[in-house]
């Protein structure tokens, strides 16, 4: 089949919502799912985004309840089952999977593809999981791989899913790195200070079959690319090199040039050098005309599922001609020549840019049309 | 298909195209110092990683200095695809160790419990900038793990494909890593047949 690679049957549980509609509205609102809760070894509180129990309906792990909260929201946008489709495969992007499981005790029931190889089963998923663990991108390149799955003819329709939850095990970690915010994080804020973190689930149709949407696609993909800082496994590049590249190659497969791009999604995790980065790579790439947002500042970086997560909400607004504002930013003063949201606004095209970047020194980078 | 060049690593073996490099032996910390010995790299941060981490730079190493010899470009048009089981999971445990038993975490540790972290090191020994992709199977030669090397090489920027498996925990570990050249576009879906040699 040929055709454009198109986008459709979001699903998404997060911090501010049982489904993608729920949480936009609630960042429209300007909600924020950010609430300080204590932290054992920390004196003052951390903010975290969870998600609300009650959503978590169904059986099994929580992770896979998570999971499965945003996979039937997929599926019911769906026309047809995709275990009745050949040639369709399933995607997890996640970093940490089922690591409470480890957390109990149990390290071997935390291993990724044991965890996903558990979930596919108990969650009805079509083929063997596919399991991408690239850091905080795997949610913006488990897009990419999916589309290129497509694109190339291997597969001709791929549900990607996204799963992590705020876990001691990670809140400890970046706690011990001095990497949280002091309260709700603040993305390309000046006085931006640390991340906060989050959980989610997300997950989408990839496919070039349009029939195969009950309520029609959400967008099309035009490209993706991915690309390393090669600089420090937890510092991003001062240059913003791995970013650059992957945008660059981005724009190269959509047969694009910067200029066209009416909306930048960004990574912005609320650290310095992240958020730094960041200002400085969408500078040499010439994209100072386009507004810029974070998401995280509304419910906490949600590490695998983010870029996943944030895809359908940039998406979702753009099909509303809407830009939201980048929560927390009230000043930024010291990025110029990006052009950060401070205030929602209507948007001028439909052409986005979602970008990640990660530990490892990672980036992914797509390109959408809403 | 035969790659370029293939190396593997595992209690009493370490081999580059089946020619013996090293014979690692004792616990696994002891064993890769004896890899990394043999390959006289000279890499001091080598020493400040973890087990999975070393795993992945020590098997890349001697496919990766084949691919200079050929004159690949490893800054720019060098993709990875890193293929795992347990992925970082003796760094995860020893995060939860410390975190349980002291109430407090090791930034040191912590920094290497993601999966994707060897990959990191390995780019940033070699200054790649290509891109990666790590993927968690049960197996090495999934059906799965050879569609995303191909879905590598269909990236413009690729002309060379480094693959690797790297699995470690507690006393048992195991690695390959194959190096791909340009030669060989794999635009056919029935290719590779298998991305790891079965023979050493």
């Amino acid at each position: 089949m040929n055709g454009p690679i198109l986008l459709g049957a979001p699903g998404c549980v997060t911090p501010l919502g049982a489904s993608l509609e729920e949480s936009f509205a609630a960042m429209h609102a300007g909600h924020c799912g950010l609430r300080p809760e204590p932290f054992p070894g920390s004196e003052a509180p951390v903010h975290v985004g969870r998600c609300d129990e009650a959503v978590l309906t169904g059986g099994g792990r929580r992770a896979q309840r998570l999971l499965g909260a945003a996979v039937r929201q997929s599926m019911g946008g769906l026309a047809r089952s995709l275990r009745t489709l050949p040639r369709t495969a399933w995607v997890l992007a996640t970093t940490k999977g089922d690591v409470r499981a480890l957390e109990e005790g149990r390290p071997g029931d935390a291993e990724l593809p044991r965890f996903a190889s558990r979930a596919g089963i108990a969650l009805d998923l079509p083929g063997a999981p596919i399991v991408v663990s690239n850091a905080c991108i795997s949610g913006t390149l488990a897009i990419q791989l999916a589309a290129d799955m497509v694109r190339y003819g291997e597969m001709d329709h791929v549900l990607v899913t996204g799963l992590d939850e705020a876990t001691d095990f990670v809140l400890s970690g970046f706690h011990c790195l001095h990497a949280i915010a002091s309260g709700p994080c603040r993305p390309f804020d000046d006085a931006r200070d640390g991340i906060s973190l989050g959980e989610a689930a997300a997950s989408l149709v990839v496919t070039r079959d349009a029939g195969l949407f009950r309520h029609g696609p959400i967008a099309t993909y035009l490209g993706g690319a991915m690309g390393n800082d090669a600089n420090h496994i937890s510092g991003p590049s001062r240059t913003g090199e791995g970013l650059v590249r992957a945008v660059d190659a981005a724009l190269q497969q959509a047969g694009l040039t910067a200029a066209a791009v009416t909306h930048v999604n960004a990574h912005g995790t609320g650290s310095v050098y992240n958020d730094g980065m960041e200002h400085i790579a969408f500078s040499r790439l010439g994209l100072g005309h386009a507004p810029v947002n974070s998401y995280k500042g509304y419910f906490g970086h949600t590490l695998g599922a983010a870029g996943l997560v944030e895809t359908l909400l940039a998406v979702h607004g753009l099909r509303q001609g809407l830009m939201l504002r980048s929560l927390g930013a009230t000043c930024s003063a010291t990025l110029p020549g990006i052009d950060v949201l401070h205030t929602h606004r209507p948007t001028a095209g439909r052409t986005l840019l979602k970008t990640s970047s990660g530990f490892g020194g990672c980036n992914a980078a797509i390109l959408l049309r809403a | 298909m035969k790659p370029l060049a293939h190396s593997r690593l595992e209690p009493g073996v370490f081999t580059l195209d089946g020619t013996p490099i090293a014979a690692p032996k004792g616990t696994p910390d002891e064993a890769l110092r004896t890899c990394y010995q043999a390959l006289a790299m000279d890499y001091p941060k080598f020493h400040k990683m973890d087990p999975l981490a070393k795993l992945a730079v020590l098997v890349a190493e001697p496919v990766l200095r084949v691919a200079r010899e050929r004159g690949a470009d490893l800054a720019g048009s060098t993709a990875v695809l890193a293929l795992g089981s347990s992925g970082c999971l003796a760094s995860d445990v020893e995060h939860w160790r410390v975190r349980q038993a002291t109430g407090l975490a090791s930034p040191a540790v912590f920094v290497y419990t993601l999966p994707n972290i060897g990959v990191g090191e390995l780019t940033i020994r070699h200054g790649m900038h290509g891109p990666s992709l790590c993927l968690m199977t049960e197996e090495p030669d999934t059906a799965e793990a050879r569609m995303a090397a191909r879905l590598l090489r269909r990236d413009p920027r690729v002309r060379w494909l480094v693959c690797l498996w790297t699995d470690i925990f507690a006393d048992r570990f195991e690695a390959r890593a194959v190096l791909y050249g340009p030669e060989d576009p794999w635009t056919d879906p029935a290719h590779p047949t298998a991305l790891f040699p079965s023979t050493p």
